[in-house]
C-alpha cells in the first residue's frame, strides 16, 4: 500500500510537471527526427546520394560516350552537361568547381578518341609483328598521352579525391583494354584472313562479392541513419532522465518534503523505490514512443522505416536493463548534487559525453582506435551494443547477456553510491 | 508522571562547525506537558529537534522517546512522534487531500480511516473548501495549517514542533494555539519551540530557555518569572540570560 501511494504521489507530480514531461517525451521525439534528417545523407551509400561531377566531352567521339556512360552507369555520379543553361565548358566547368558549385568536374580532350585508337592500333601491331603476323615497321612510333582532366572542389577531402580518382581510373583502364581487345581482334582475323569479327565479352573475369558476416539481410540495415539514429537517440534520451530525476529529488529535499519523508519509519525508502519505479517506466516508455516514430513517422519523411527484428523477449529484457541503468543514473547523480543547477549542469554534460564516447553521436566503428578502446566503459555503449545485437546482429539471447550484466551492475552500483551520498547528506 | 522524552548529556557539532551546536544537555520531558524549548537563532533548539526525530546521530548521551533509544529503536521511537518542521514540509503540486492522503498512507493508515481524519482535520482547521486545491496556490498561514494536520494524522504520542507559528498572521496562530491546547488536554505530549515569548509563557506548562548548546534556565513560566527578581515577563527575562548581542 505504501509503495503504491508512493507510486501515485511520483505520478502526480511527474504529469503535473509540463516541462519535465516535455524533456521526458517531446525533446527526444524531435532529437530523434532531426538526426535522422541531418544524417540521413552521410549514412546513405553512394548508390542512393550521387555525386554531380560536371562532364565537358570535347572529344565528342566514342571515348568521350563510354566515358559518360561508363559514368551513369556506375551509379555513384550524376553527370551534369550544362552550367545554368549554358552548355558545360572547360571554362564555366573549372569557374564553378572552383566556386564549390560542384566538387568535381571532367575534361575530355579533343580528338581523344583518335589518338587513343592510334596509340591502341600500334601496339597491337608492334605484338602481332614481334610473333611474326605482320610486317615490322622500321619508323619509330611516339604515343601521345591522352590526359583527361579531373577538377576538384578545393575544400574536397583527399579521401573524397582518391575515392573518385580510383574510380575513374578503374573504367578508363578497362575501357582501354577493351579498346584494345577489339582492334587486336580485328587485327587478328585481318593476319589469320579470317574475315569474321570475334565477340568481345567484356565481363569482368574476377568480381568482389560482399557478403554480411552474419549473413542477415537485416545487417544491410547497418549504413542506415534510422537504424543508428532510433536506438541511439533513444538511449541517450532514456539517460537524459538524469535531469527530470535528479531534479525531482533535490526539488523534493529543497522542499522538504524528503525531510518529512525521513521522519515517518521507512518512507524514505519506499519513497525511492517508487521514483526508481517509476522513471523506469518512464524510460520504457518513451524507448516504446520513439520505436514508434521510427517505424510510422520517419518513412513519411522519407527515410526508411525503422526495423525492430524479430526477438521481442530479447528486446523486452535489453530495454529493461538500459532503463534501470538509465534511472540508476539519475538516482545517483540527484543523490550527490544539493542544487538544481550543479545537477543539470552534470547530468547533460555527463550524459552527452558518455553518448560521445559511447557511439550515439557517431557509430563506434567510425572513431579513432583510442575512442574504441575508451567507449567500452559508457553504458550508453553497452546499452547500443547490446540493442544492435537485437535490431541487426538478430544474435540469441546469450550474445546479450554481457551487455545486460554490465548495465544491470552499473544499475546496482549507482543505487549503492546513491544510497551512500543520502546517508551522509542525512547524517551531516 | 512517566518521562515522554529524555535527553542525557547531549552533545553535537556539525562537521566543520567550530563551535558546538548542543552541548552536553540533559532534561526530561513528563508525559502531558507542553514543554517549551526557547532560544535565540543558533542556540541549538532545531538541533535538539533533529536528534530527537532521528535526523541527526547526536555524539554523545542518550535520548530516549517512551523508552525507546533514538539510534538504536529509531523505528519504534519514530512512531511515537509527530513532527512539524519549521519548513512546509509538503508537495507544492499536489492538492491538500493528496499530501495528506500520501503522508497518511506512509503511516500506514487505512484507507477509509485516513478519508475520515483528512475531513475532520480540514474542517478544524479551516480548510475544508481547498482539500482539492495544490499547495502551491494555499497562503502562508494555510499551508503551516496543513504543515501541522500532516503531523497529526497517525496520532501521535508526541508532537514536536519547531516553531509553527511563524510568519503566520494572527488568526491562523491563534488557531494553531488553541488547537494545541486541546491536544494536550486529550494526553499529546507537546515540545514546542517558538520566537514568540509571550504565546511560550500563556501556551507552556514547563519552559527551558537554550542558549550556545547549553540550558541557561529550565522550570515553570511561573517558577522562572519568579526566580528572576525585578523581572515580570519572559521576554525580559530571555534578553537578561541570553544578551542583547545579535545571534546568526
Amino acid at each position: 500500500m505504501r509503495f503504491i501511494a508512493a507510486i501515485k504521489k511520483e505520478c502526480l507530480i511527474l504529469l503535473r510537471d509540463k516541462a519535465g514531461l516535455a524533456i521526458l517525451f517531446i525533446m527526444p521525439l524531435f532529437l530523434i527526427t532531426i538526426m535522422s534528417l541531418i544524417q540521413d545523407a552521410p549514412f546513405k551509400d553512394y548508390k542512393e546520394n550521387k555525386i554531380p561531377i560536371v562532364y565537358v566531352d570535347n572529344d565528342k567521339d566514342s571515348l568521350g560516350s563510354i566515358i559518360e556512360k561508363g559514368l551513369v552507369n556506375s551509379g555513384i555520379f550524376s553527370v551534369i552537361t550544362e552550367i545554368d543553361g549554358t552548355a558545360a565548358n572547360d571554362e564555366n566547368t573549372k569557374q564553378s568547381v572552383a566556386r564549390g558549385e560542384y566538387r568535381l568536374g571532367i575534361i575530355i580532350p579533343e580528338g581523344a578518341t583518335k589518338t587513343m585508337n592510334k596509340n591502341v592500333e600500334n601496339r597491337v601491331d608492334k605484338m602481332l609483328a614481334n610473333f611474326g603476323m605482320a610486317e615490322k615497321d622500321s619508323t619509330v612510333f611516339q604515343s601521345d598521352s591522352i590526359q583527361l582532366i579531373i577538377l576538384f572542389d578545393p575544400a574536397a577531402k583527399i579521401a573524397f579525391r582518391s575515392s573518385v580518382s580510383s574510380t575513374l581510373d578503374k573504367f578508363i583502364t578497362r575501357t582501354e583494354m577493351e579498346t584494345m581487345l577489339l582492334i587486336f581482334s580485328q587485327k587478328l582475323g585481318e593476319a589469320s584472313g579470317i574475315k569474321q569479327e570475334a565477340a568481345i565479352e567484356s565481363r569482368p573475369l574476377i568480381t568482389l562479392k560482399e557478403i554480411q558476416a552474419n549473413d542477415s539481410k537485416v545487417a544491410e540495415l547497418l549504413t542506415n541513419s534510422v537504424q543508428h539514429n532510433v536506438p541511439a537517440w533513444a538511449i541517450f534520451a532514456m539517460f537524459y532522465i538524469v535531469i527530470p530525476l535528479a531534479s525531482s529529488m533535490i526539488k523534493e529535499r529543497e522542499e522538504g518534503s524528503a525531510l518529512r519523508l525521513l521522519i515517518i519509519p521507512g518512507s524514505y525508502m519506499t519513497c525511492l523505490y517508487g521514483k526508481i519505479f517509476i522513471y523506469t517506466i518512464v524510460c520504457l516508455i518513451q524507448f516504446i514512443l520513439m520505436m514508434m516514430v521510427g517505424i510510422y513517422i520517419l518513412p513519411l519523411l522519407g527515410l526508411p522505416a525503422f526495423e525492430i527484428g524479430h526477438n521481442f523477449i530479447a528486446l523486452v529484457l535489453m530495454i529493461i536493463a538500459c532503463a534501470l541503468a538509465a534511472t540508476g543514473y539519475g538516482f545517483m547523480v540527484g543523490s550527490i548534487f544539493n542544487s538544481h543547477h550543479q545537477a543539470m549542469v552534470f547530468g547533460s554534460v555527463s550524459v552527452v559525453i558518455l553518448s560521445a564516447i559511447g557511439g550515439v553521436l557517431v557509430p563506434v566503428y567510425v572513431m579513432p582506435g583510442i575512442m574504441q578502446n575508451i567507449s567500452i566503459i559508457s553504458p550508453l555503449n553497452w546499452s547500443l551494443n547490446g540493442l544492435n545485437n537485437v535490431f541487426l546482429r538478430q544474435t540469441d539471447f546469450t550474445a546479450l547477456v554481457p551487455d545486460m550484466l554490465k548495465l544491470l551492475g552499473f544499475f546496482v552500483v549507482m543505487i549503492l553510491l546513491s544510497a551512500k551520498f543520502n546517508q551522509m547528506k542525512k547524517y551531516k | 508522571m512517566s518521562a515522554a522524552i529524555s535527553i542525557e548529556n547531549l552533545v553535537h557539532r556539525y562537521k566543520d562547525a567550530e563551535q558546538v551546536a548542543v552541548n552536553d544537555i540533559s532534561l526530561e520531558i513528563k508525559e502531558g506537558e507542553i514543554f517549551g524549548l526557547l532560544g535565540p537563532n543558533g542556540a541549538g533548539k532545531t538541533t535538539t529537534i533533529s536528534i530527537l526525530s532521528g535526523l541527526l546521530k547526536p555524539m554523545q548521551g542518550k535520548v530516549t522517546i517512551h523508552g525507546f533509544d533514538v539510534t538504536l529503536q529509531i523505528d519504534e521511537s519514530k512512531k511515537l512522534i509527530g513532527v512539524v518542521p519549521q519548513e512546509i514540509a509538503l508537495y507544492p503540486t499536489l492538492t491538500a487531500n493528496e499530501n495528506l492522503e500520501f503522508f497518511g498512507s506512509m503511516y500506514g493508515i487505512q484507507k477509509a480511516a485516513l478519508k475520515d481524519k483528512i475531513k475532520n482535520y480540514l474542517n478544524l482547521f479551516g480548510l475544508e473548501n481547498t482539500g482539492k486545491k495544490r499547495v502551491e496556490q494555499f497562503s502562508g498561514g494555510m499551508k503551516r495549517r496543513l504543515n501541522l494536520i500532516a503531523s497529526l494524522l497517525h496520532d501521535p504520542k508526541i508532537l514536536i514542533l519547531d516553531e509553527p507559528t511563524a510568519s503566520v498572521d494572527v488568526q491562523s496562530r491563534n488557531l494553531i494555539i488553541e488547537f494545541l491546547r486541546d491536544l494536550n488536554k486529550k494526553g499529546t505530549t507537546i515540545l514546542y519551540t517558538s520566537h514568540y515569548l509571550e504565546e511560550a509563557e500563556n501556551l507552556c506548562t514547563e519552559i527551558a530557555i537554550i542558549d550556545e548548546g547549553k540550558i541557561v534556565i529550565q522550570g515553570s513560566p511561573q517558577q522562572i518569572i519568579g526566580s528572576q527578581p525585578g523581572f515580570d515577563n519572559l521576554e525580559t527575562i530571555f534578553l537578561k540570560l541570553t544578551e542583547k548581542k545579535l545571534r546568526d
